[in-house]
């Protein structure tokens, strides 16, 4: 599950997927901007059949929350 | 014998009194369920699906990149495929909402009109009749159609200039085009001011960053400030409608969003009162829908007022133009960190409001945005 969203973070921020981390977020991303952020909400909710809630939308400013979303909306 | 069954273009769009036909999905005489998607239209702000409203067999009154008027039938859903195929259409069941354009008011293409014209033929021939084609018209002819001698050369006026070519336009862009020729932007005024921006995102490591990021406070505080404002300042929230001012009984933000995939204004409704982190999921909710392609009529209609952001372009300085139906609108640009501030871009209507108007909104909005930066 962490190398898929690791991939469509990499891919969407156009940022190599060695350069990414948990910590990783809008302030050590340029790219990471609101545009790119809502198309990674869109690729995570495909990839792994989930809704996040708009409310939740904001909250997630960095990979490791990404990681802890997904895992309890797969969960939930 | 069952009736048929009527496909009305969708009247929720009040900006809008024409659409295109942008899309058939399905071919005369095919079998469709309810539901089933039979064609798409594009009205000046969206792409709608249209569904079919019952099962059975299709017939069309329209044809792709057509022009036609809200209301009207666009094809017919029968009982059987020899009815749907045949010559004479089944009476249409009286449809729940008033359809417009009702039979004495036929709707004619382009190609039909430009037809009639060039045959000199009134419209009236036509009464009875949903919808026209130019085949329409050229079947009723009983002289042969003369054609043009091949010397025959267009006026003047119609050639274009040497040296250029055609630039494809699309519908929508066709029906702005439409809009602006009215004429209603050659009555604006355009004041430009420059708004505060928070201690926090001018001395943050990335101000850029700082001000556009999601859990930035900027954005949300600018669309309440300016709904609170819209109330005091109701010349703003208004339109000029026939020779009449007049003022909307509440404020509705329209959002401008264009973000590769054509311009939308989302009515984020009345977000006065609401906290900036509402305001910013409201957005996220605008944005996720705009960029899943799922912005639907409850989404686009109805805004007063519209603000367009192009501070994420780098753009310093624009005029953003008056919508259909609203008297004003703001453009935010890119923050000027050299100044310390964030300039806006205000055209209003000056057949509704005047330079005083918008000066006093202008200053009233920069006071709002000090204070709650400040606090």
């Amino acid at each position: 599950m962490e190398s898929a969203i690791l991939e469509i973070v990499s891919r969407v921020t156009g940022t190599p997927a060695s350069e990414i981390t948990p910590a990783s977020s809008p302030d050590t991303i340029p790219t990471w901007d609101s545009v790119n952020h809502m198309q990674m909400m869109l690729e995570l909710e495909q990839a792994f059949a989930i809704t996040i809630p708009p409310e939740m939308i904001i909250e997630l400013l960095s990979v490791q929350a990404l990681f802890d979303a997904v895992r309890s909306l797969k969960q939930g | 014998m069952q009736p048929s069954v009527p496909v009305l273009i969708p009247t929720e769009f009040p900006n809008d009194e024409t659409v295109f036909v942008t899309a058939i999905h399905v071919a005369a005489g095919d079998l469709v369920r309810e539901g089933d998607i039979l064609l798409e239209l594009e009205f000046s702000k969206a792409v709608v699906e249209i569904e079919s409203p019952a099962e059975g067999y299709v017939r069309l009154l329209c044809d792709v990149n057509q022009e036609v008027r809200v209301g009207a039938v666009v094809a017919e859903v029968h009982p059987t495929r020899e009815a749907a195929l045949g010559q004479a259409a089944a009476p249409p069941v009286q449809a729940s909402a008033p359809v417009e354009n009702e039979a004495s008011a036929p709707v004619f293409s382009r190609a039909a009109e430009a037809e009639l014209a060039r045959q000199g033929r009134s419209p009236a021939e036509f009464a009875g009749r949903d919808f026209v084609r130019s085949a329409d018209v050229v079947g009723r002819t009983a002289e042969p159609v003369p054609v043009a001698p091949a010397t025959a050369r267009p006026s003047r006026d119609a050639r274009p200039p040497q040296g250029t070519e055609p630039w494809p336009m699309s519908p929508s862009k066709r029906i702005e085009a439409d809009f602006l020729q009215a004429g209603q932007n050659l009555a604006t005024s355009n004041f430009k001011a420059t708004l505060p921006l928070p201690a926090a995102v001018l001395s943050a490591p990335n101000p850029k960053a700082a001000f556009a990021g999601l859990s930035s406070a900027v954005t949300p505080a600018v669309l309440r400030a300016v709904c609170g404002l819209l109330k005091k300042y109701p010349l703003l929230n208004a339109l000029f409608h026939g020779q009449s001012i007049l003022r909307h009984a509440s404020v509705a933000l329209g959002y401008a969003l264009d973000l590769g995939k054509g311009l939308s204004v989302v009515n984020l409704g009345d977000l006065e009162g609401l906290e900036n982190k509402a305001v910013t999921v409201k957005i996220m909710e605008a944005v996720k829908k705009y960029m899943g392609g799922t912005l639907g009529p409850a989404d686009l209609v109805g805004s007063t007022f519209t603000v367009t952001d192009m501070s994420s372009l780098g753009v310093e300085y624009f005029v953003p133009l008056v919508g259909k139906n609203q008297s004003a609108i703001l453009g935010v640009c890119a923050p000027d960190l050299a100044a310390g501030g964030l300039p806006v871009s205000l055209t209003f209507d000056h057949r509704v409001a005047e330079g005083r108007v918008a000066a006093l909104f202008l200053n009233d909005l920069k006071s709002a945005l000090a204070k709650e930066f400040s606090a």
